[in-house]
This record gives structure tokens, sequence and C-alpha cells, in this order.
């Protein structure tokens, strides 16, 4: 490459005529006009100013995209636990308010345990149900082993349940009782374990809306209206503002009215 | 150090990368080290101050606004006689005459062609306004592409190789036009040498 150039060069000064190179660069002195000199400055140094002005633009800018990016994920992330709040159930919210969610799982957790330990053995059945039963053998009335209760277990029905109490049962429910016993195939022997068993079953936690909820929907199912609606009345005292819980109602006043 | 001394003491290439990533004071530099050559080369070859004026305009207007794309692929000057090449083109396309006939024939015309030219009064030579017109008319009556480049390599001081990259010829095509230019213009001048 460089020998070529110097072999252009060579040709070149061959190719040269020193007179008249001389006489030729006497004779050009033009230079061009002062106009066309500022002309031709003014336009370089606004073209610069017009180019670099550009970068500077929100629009043109390559830091607009990840910054984007990075704010829609932000904005995401802030908003899935508000959306998440939102779309928990009035019921939820309303436990959650009340701080009963905690005791409704120890509850829980507690019942399936006594109902498993039944079939085994009667006896953790029989200490489960010992609070009751203990108010029965002291010769309290169930209204009066009320006001000795902790407030937490402390049932506000008037006549609770011979199931949950432990009485002994009426001769109308140990003829359903054998009834059932005799449609299922079992023995009259095991009418008692069955009973313990439905006992557990029907247990509830008077802390936990929901169990008893489910405890009042069924006893309807069992055509114990009265006791159902008892029970209700019982529940709209304690939980008056419990959400959802007017069409069970409006369910009970039908049914007693029909009756 | 001062800029403008910095300045002078850069190369074209590097004076015109750095306008192109937007200093104004290396532009001033360059255009001041070719506007005068350049403006020469434009006036011989079209012949009109005012033709010249505007060519030499869109020539420096053409650079500054590809300034980005500038890349040091071959001398500053080289670029710079490319697009005025180009220009000069453009404009004897625009011309009725169209791109005249030298330029696109490699076999240069026979020297018998000026050999009519007129000879000058060696007492008007003496008078240097008179020499210096005689001298453009010479340059004047010769064809313009062994004119342009002539004047590439007197003017704007380029290499054989220069010249035949912005002609897109072969060198010993431009060695052979220079040749004949300057044998066109002794004869032309005469005793004036």
């Amino acid at each position: 490459m460089s020998t070529d150039n110097k072999s252009s060069d060579r040709h070149t000064e061959q190719e040269r005529d020193p007179g008249l190179s001389r006489l030729y660069q006497e004779s050009s002195q033009e230079t061009p006009p002062d106009r066309l000199d500022r002309d031709i400055l003014h336009y370089a140094r606004n073209n610069l100013r017009k180019r670099h002005r550009l970068p500077v633009s929100p629009f043109t800018s390559n830091w607009t995209i990840p910054v984007s990016l990075a704010a829609v994920l932000l904005i995401s992330i802030a908003l899935v636990p508000i959306i998440r709040q939102e779309m928990q159930s009035p019921r939820q919210k309303f436990k959650d308010e009340h701080g009963i969610a905690a005791t409704r799982t120890e509850e829980q957790r507690r019942i399936p345990e006594v109902a498993e330990g039944k079939k085994e053995n009667a006896a953790p059945l029989q200490d489960s149900s010992a609070t009751d039963t203990r108010l029965t053998d002291l010769g309290k009335s169930p209204a009066r082993a009320k006001s000795t209760a902790p407030m937490s277990r402390e049932p506000l029905m008037p006549e609770p349940s011979p199931a949950l109490t432990g009485a002994p049962p009426s001769p109308a429910s140990i003829q359903e009782k054998s009834t059932a016993a005799e449609a299922s195939g079992t023995t009259s022997a095991g009418v008692q374990s069955d009973s313990t068993a439905r006992l557990a079953n029907s247990g509830f936690n008077r802390d936990d809306p929901e169990s008893w909820l489910i405890h009042i929907q069924k006893l309807l199912r069992e055509n114990k209206t009265a006791e159902a609606k008892s029970s209700y009345q019982s529940f709209i005292q304690r939980y008056p503002q419990y959400p959802g819980e007017r069409v069970l109602g409006e369910k009970l006043e039908l049914l007693t009215g029909s009756q | 150090m001062d800029y403008a001394l910095e300045a002078m003491m850069e190369s074209d290439e590097d004076l015109m990368l750095s306008y192109s990533q937007g200093n104004i004071h290396a532009f001033e530099t360059l255009y001041s080290r070719h506007k005068d050559s350049l403006y020469r080369f434009l006036l011989r070859q079209c012949g009109h101050t005012a033709t010249a004026e505007e060519l030499f305009q869109d020539v420096w207007m053409n650079l500054i606004r590809s300034r980005e794309n500038y890349r040091v692929q071959a001398t500053f000057r080289t670029f710079l006689y490319h697009m005025a090449h180009n220009r000069l083109i453009d404009h004897y396309r625009r011309k009725k005459t169209g791109i005249p006939v030298s330029y696109q024939s490699d076999s240069a015309p026979d020297l018998d062609e000026i050999s009519d030219c007129p000879q000058q009064n060696p007492e008007v030579q003496a008078q240097n306004q008179q020499l210096h017109t005689m001298v453009h008319a010479a340059i004047q009556e010769l064809p313009e592409a062994q004119r342009e480049a002539f004047l590439l390599h007197e003017e704007g001081g380029l290499s054989l190789n220069q010249i035949a990259e912005i002609n897109g010829v072969n060198p010993e095509t431009i060695k052979s036009r220079i040749r004949y230019a300057i044998r066109k213009l002794k004869q032309s001048l005469g005793d004036v040498l």
C-alpha cells in the first residue's frame, strides 16, 4: 500500500511541471466571498445544535423503554396484595376483622382428631365432650353452666342440643337412632357407639361462625326446624353483622311459618 | 494550549471526526484549510462565479449533513473533492449539454485540436493581471476531464491514485489526462513559461 502511494507520488511529481505550477499558483488567488463563509459556518453551527438536541428529547432516548418496563413491573407487584384483599370473601373479611380464623383452625384441627380417636377408642371422645358432660354431672343446668364456662366456649343457646350436652336422649331420638341403625345394618349394640359418633360430628365450635352455620343447616336437613331456628337466633345474637346469613334466616322463617 | 493552535496541528480526518462529535471549532479549522482551494477548483471547472459559489455552498452543506456518517476510509481531501466532483457531474447533467464527452472517453484528444489557440503577445504577458487572465483562459480551454485532473492535482494537491479514485477511472488514465493538460497549457502559454 505504502509502496503504491510512493509510486503514485513519484509519478505525480513526474507529471508536474514546476514552471506551470508556479505560474498557476501565482495566478490563482481567488477566495470565496465572506458572505458564503458566514452562511456555511452558520449552517454548520445550526446543524450541530439541531442534531445534538435530538438525544435530549424524551421520545428518542433509549432509557424510556427499560424505565417503562420497570414501572409496569413495580405497579403489578404492588397491586397483587391489593387485588388479593379485594378478592377475599366478605365472610373471610369478617373473620379477619374479628380474629376468628385462628380459633377456627385450632378447633377444626381438634374435631377430626376426636372423630378419628372415637372409632378406635371411645375414651378420648368422652374426654372431648367432657366439658358439657361434666357440667351435667355436677348437677348444674346447662343455663347455669353457661355462666361459669369461659366466654369463648359459652353457648348462647337457651337449650343446647342433647347430643352436645350429653343429656339422655329422648325416646323419639332413640327410636330415630335405632331405625337409622337398622337401616344401615348395624346391630343394636352398636347404637351407643353410633350416637357417640354423631355427637362428635354434630359438635361445633361457637367461636367459628362457619361451623355454627353448618350445624344449623345440618339441623334443618334433619328436620329439626325449631332447634335450628333457636340456634340461628343465638347465632344472630352473637354475630349480628355476619355477612350473607339473611338467606338462611328467611328460609327458617318460611319453614317455621309453614309449620 | 490554545484550541486554535491545537486544532491546526490535528489532521483533517481527526478534525472531521471531532466535528462529527459536535466540535464546531474543528469544522472552522477544516473549513479555513480547504475553502480557498475548493472554491478555485470549482470556479475553474465551471467558469462562472455565481455557479461556482452555488456549487461551493452545496458541497460544504452536503459535507455538514453527512458528518455523522463520516468514516476514515480515505483522506479527508479525497472525500471532500469526491463530493465536489459528484456535485459537478450533477451540474453538468442539469445543463442541456449533459456530461462533457471528455469524461466519457479515456482517450485524450489530439494535441492538434488546440494548436490554433491564440498565442499571447509577450508584452501583454508581462503584466500580471493579463498573465493570470491568460493562464485562466488556457485552463478554460482544456477539456473538462483534463482540466479537472489538472486542477485536482495542482489545486487540491491530490495524487494520481486519489484523483483516479474520485473519477472512478484507472490511475493511468489520470496520468494521461494530466500529461495532455500540461502539454496543452505549455502550448497555450508559450514563452510565458
